[in-house]
């Protein structure tokens, strides 16, 4: 059994995550989306079944039961936050289940909730009824239409039928699961029920005395459900074991070895060419092409869609603009935009926040945008698309937009900056992302206190991204967010330091100057780059490292670490080139100013430069 | 043992009814191959349960089952159907039969559905 439950805990995340979607698409009234719910739950139940856990099972069919309900019919906001409700509670006990492998979570609450829902609509259409008879024919049933005709005759005989759901030509149709409200006695109608056979169960409760009821459920086949569930479940294995699920680490071994494979080629080449051997120098080409091949291809299998994250937005949204009291229409673009995993993942949290700021404190109240003449419902866009090699995630709203001058304020009253430094519009935009700094003078439960921003940039300087803001005050905010497709490859400039080569992820690099008597400068023993009438603190990489300068002029690589310049000195530069990054291991780990080292196609090692750590700490600062 | 009438114009298709019901123990005390037979051995060896195929000479099973449940209307009648007879056995059920079983026969359906109309 256990060997299942992976499996079966896998899925059943992805039918939870079905089930958040196709609610939302509920609400915005989209009826094709009940039976894909009702499918996800149907499944899920069988699956719970089959592994024995009870409570799920019961919830499973209590949502399916509520959901038949709502087939043909208008589905509220306050119905669909219920039936949502019911959905956390089942990703609770999913979770139950992959810790203690129970699910014994407390319910009562949900169940109530749904049965209130059912009730609602009992009361509103059939007054006089007071038994509902609740019918689920086997699913082996031979005519099932003409089954449920006999069961509706048979209870005709013994009772007064008011009202079926779905409507009596449906189930004379085949209908599995329907539902009879009638007038008459539970006792007779059980005894008639008992009577009919291919009915997989039934329950009657009495509505009027509304908490009182009496329900008697039959399970008969059940061991042949079982049986089928059984089936079912291989089937799923069995299809599923065309794609197989690879440990991301696995691929970065494999990407790891394609640079050794580089390597050596470039050995081979030089050996061709030293003893002047024609047709090695040929297969070697050829071989080339392979591997710039392989290498391909495992950049593809690491690539997934940012549907993958992006799909659980549009709950996350809708659920705190409610609770925000905001009306927000939230669309999503480009969701087969290909990212590579690693960097996916980690940009799951920074975009979370982001939006969760756009809702919070980006869109206004629907009173606010009507008296300044907006739609009282915000828009919120978030789209991924690929621009050249890059991907680019925007997060866009038509909310309050930034308003500069309190940012500044605020930047000031905090001490981030001076009261009379002059900052362009960008640099101030860019405050909002030094942490510390918040414009909500009390943190609410959702933004926090503005400890995110600065989270959100660092990480996508990370991944060797950059961040933009555009905003307009009163018209909204639109920030974009460049990403490199992969962060096994980096472009990167290649800078020689007295004869050792250093790459710089290009990511970092603002612009290149050369160094001269007229733009060096040393102030309080400090030295400064002035480039086109700013001070910008420089660094010798030759004193950083402690080796000896090289002769000549030099050129300043200008880098920007959390939205601030410095520069490094460097001899000269040689080249821009993607490369391998290959990640210090072991003790080297912990060394700092490397990112990690790559390998030339010459054989060359050469150190990558981590900017934040280089400058890092109070040494630089 | 609950006594069962059996209704079928072809014999193979009795014979197989009555292997299937006669293991899981009930009484066949009869075999009619047309409605008319049918109404008459019912009068005579009062079953507690027939089942009858719907196409047949003479008196279909529809007309066949009017008849026996004017005679009596608590008889219980389980209709013999194959895919395809939808209707014709809405029709029947809607004039009283009290189930139906599906050629090609599955035996332990068939017997579930004798036994639940008999209520044994």
């Amino acid at each position: 059994m256990s060997d299942y439950k992976t499996d079966f805990l896998h899925e059943a995340k992805e039918f939870v995550e079905i089930m958040n979607q196709c609610f939302l698409r509920l609400e915005k009234g989209e009826k094709s989306a009940i039976d894909e719910i009702f499918r996800a739950a149907h499944t899920l139940k069988g699956m719970a079944g089959f592994m024995g856990y009870k409570n799920l099972e019961n919830l499973c069919h209590k949502l399916e039961s509520v959901l038949g309900k709502f087939r043909d019919r208008e589905v509220g906001e306050d119905i669909v936050d219920i039936l949502l409700l019911s959905v956390d509670k089942i990703s609770e006990m999913l979770c139950k289940i992959e810790n203690d492998n129970c699910d014994e979570v407390d319910c009562r609450l949900i169940f109530e909730k749904l049965y209130e829902i059912e009730e609602e609509r009992v009361e509103k259409e059939v007054e006089n009824a007071n038994l509902k008879i609740e019918i689920k024919i086997a699913e082996n049933c031979q005519m099932m239409g003409v089954r449920g005709l006999l069961i509706l005759e048979t209870l005709r005989n013994i009772c007064e039928i008011k009202a079926t759901e779905p409507e009596e030509n449906k189930i004379e149709d085949g209908c599995a699961f329907f539902t009879v409200y009638a007038r008459g006695n539970v006792k007779a109608v059980d005894e008639a029920l008992s009577g009919v056979s291919e009915i997989e169960k039934y329950s009657i409760r009495e509505l009027n005395e509304d908490k009182k009821f009496l329900e008697i459920s039959e399970m008969e086949n059940r061991t042949e459900l079982r049986e089928e569930i059984r089936e079912e479940k291989r089937d799923f294995i069995s299809r599923k074991s065309e794609d197989v699920r690879v440990d991301v680490r696995v691929l970065d071994t494999i990407m790891n070895l394609i640079g050794e494979l580089v390597i050596i080629k470039s050995r081979l080449l030089q050996i061709a060419s030293k003893h002047n051997i024609q047709e090695l120098s040929e297969a070697i080409n050829i071989m080339d092409k392979s591997i710039t091949n392989l290498q391909d291809e495992v950049m593809k299998v690491r690539m997934v869609k940012v549907e993958r994250i992006f799909n659980k937005f549009p709950r996350m949204v809708r659920d705190l603009a409610k609770r925000l009291g905001k009306r927000v229409e939230f669309t999503m673009e480009g969701l087969d935009t290909e990212l590579d995993r690693t960097v996916l993942d980690k940009m799951s949290d920074p975009i979370m926040h982001l939006l969760r700021n756009a809702v919070d404190h980006g869109i206004e109240s629907p009173k606010e945008r009507i008296m300044i003449g907006k739609s009282e419902i915000g828009k919120i866009k978030l789209s991924a698309r690929r621009e050249k090699s890059n991907v680019v995630i925007e997060i866009e709203d038509d909310g309050k937009g930034l308003d500069l001058e309190e940012i500044r304020k605020k930047a000031i009253e905090k001490g981030l900056i001076s009261e009379n430094s002059n900052l362009s519009e960008e640099e101030i935009k860019m405050l909002i992302f030094i942490p510390g700094f918040s414009t909500k003078d009390v943190p609410t439960e959702i933004s926090g206190r503005g400890i995110g921003m600065d989270v959100v940039k660092t990480t996508v300087e990370k991944l060797g991204g950059s961040l933009k803001i555009v905003s307009e005050k009163g018209k909204g905010t639109r920030i974009k967010i460049n990403l490199p497709p992969t962060v096994a490859i980096i472009k990167s400039l290649l800078v020689l330091v007295n004869d050792q080569v250093y790459a710089i992820p290009i990511s970092n690099v603002v612009e290149a100057v050369y160094v001269d008597e007229n733009n060096w400068k040393k102030i309080h023993g400090s030295p400064f780059l002035f480039v086109r009438d700013n001070l910008i603190p420089a660094f010798k990489i030759s004193e950083i490292f402690g080796c000896e300068d090289g002769s000549g002029r030099k050129v300043g690589i200008i880098v920007e670490k959390e939205s601030e310049k410095f520069a490094l000195i460097v001899d000269s530069i040689l080249d821009q080139q993607e490369i391998v990054v290959k990640p210090l291991t072991g003790f080297l780990s912990k060394v700092k100013g490397f990112s990690g080292v790559t390998i030339l196609g010459d054989g060359t090692v050469v150190p990558i430069i981590d900017i934040s750590s280089l400058l890092g700490g109070d040494k630089f600062g | 043992m609950v006594k069962v009438l059996i209704v079928d114009d072809t014999a193979f298709m009795r014979k197989l009814l009555k292997n299937i019901l006669f293991s899981a123990g009930f009484d066949i005390v009869g075999e009619a191959e047309n409605g008319k037979q049918a109404v008459e051995f019912y009068k005579q060896l009062k079953p507690d349960i027939v089942t009858m195929d719907i196409v047949m000479p003479e008196m279909n099973g529809i007309d066949a089952l009017k008849e026996i449940r004017r005679l009596d209307p608590n008889a219980k009648i389980v209709m013999c159907t194959a895919v395809g007879q939808e209707q014709m056995v809405k029709m029947a059920i809607k004039l009283g039969a009290k189930g139906y079983i599906v050629k090609p026969f599955q035996a332990p359906k068939v017997i579930e559905e004798l036994k639940k109309v008999a209520k044994v």
